[in-house]
């Protein structure tokens, strides 16, 4: 019984998400000419695979939220990680953007795409979740 | 928020593991709890009181400045 809910989840869950990532890469790589960059990329994954299946047998919070398997304070961990990455990430876009609008005399290029969908996806999610809770 | 988990799980003679495991959370969400730095869940805590046979307010309480 001691320590087995510290085990819930699938082990191999971000394991499987990285190789299907790395192959996804890979192949686009491979299409794209450069079998060599994909054949690297493959390498790569299949370590960091290898070490994401390792680390995810352990007992430690960031093992649980690699399985899938948190607890509540280890769910909440894991939501207020990504609220920050997103945030981080959102606030690089926006910069990215004003430099580029400043370089090009206008165009935001694929910044001001990132931010469009940040900002709807950020509204619709904003527009069920306070229906849901 | 003031909490009596730590005292009533030793005097259960129960580890953080051994109650972790009983409430389906990890030994590091007690720890927090303990410290009180996780509020946990109200389910969390009715399990918790059904466990201690206690009611959640003798668990749990607020500080002065929180009534």
């Amino acid at each position: 019984m001691m320590g087995s809910t510290s085990r819930n989840g699938r082990r191999g869950l971000s394991a499987a998400v990285l190789l299907v990532g790395g192959g996804a890469v890979a192949i686009a790589a491979w299409v794209g000419g450069h079998p060599g960059v994909a054949a690297v990329v493959i390498g790569a994954y299949v370590v960091l695979a290898a070490i994401a299946f390792v680390w995810a047998g352990g007992r430690g919070d960031v093992a649980a939220i690699m399985r899938s398997g948190a607890d509540e304070r280890q769910r909440a961990i894991d939501l207020r990680a990504t609220a920050a990455a997103g945030a981080v990430t959102a606030a690089f876009t926006v910069g990215g953007a004003v430099v580029s609008i400043a370089r090009t005399g206008g165009d935001p290029g694929p910044y001001g795409v990132i931010c469009v969908v940040f900002g709807v996806s950020y509204g619709v999610a904003l527009a069920v979740l306070r229906r849901r809770i | 928020m003031r909490n009596r988990v730590r005292e009533l799980r030793t005097d259960a003679g129960l580890t953080q593991s051994d109650l972790g495991a009983s409430l389906g959370v990890s030994r590091q969400t007690i720890n927090s709890i303990e410290a009180g730095r996780h509020l946990p869940s109200l389910p969390l805590a009715l399990r918790m009181a059904r466990l201690f046979h206690a009611g959640v307010h003798e668990i749990f309480e607020l500080e002065e400045e929180e009534t």
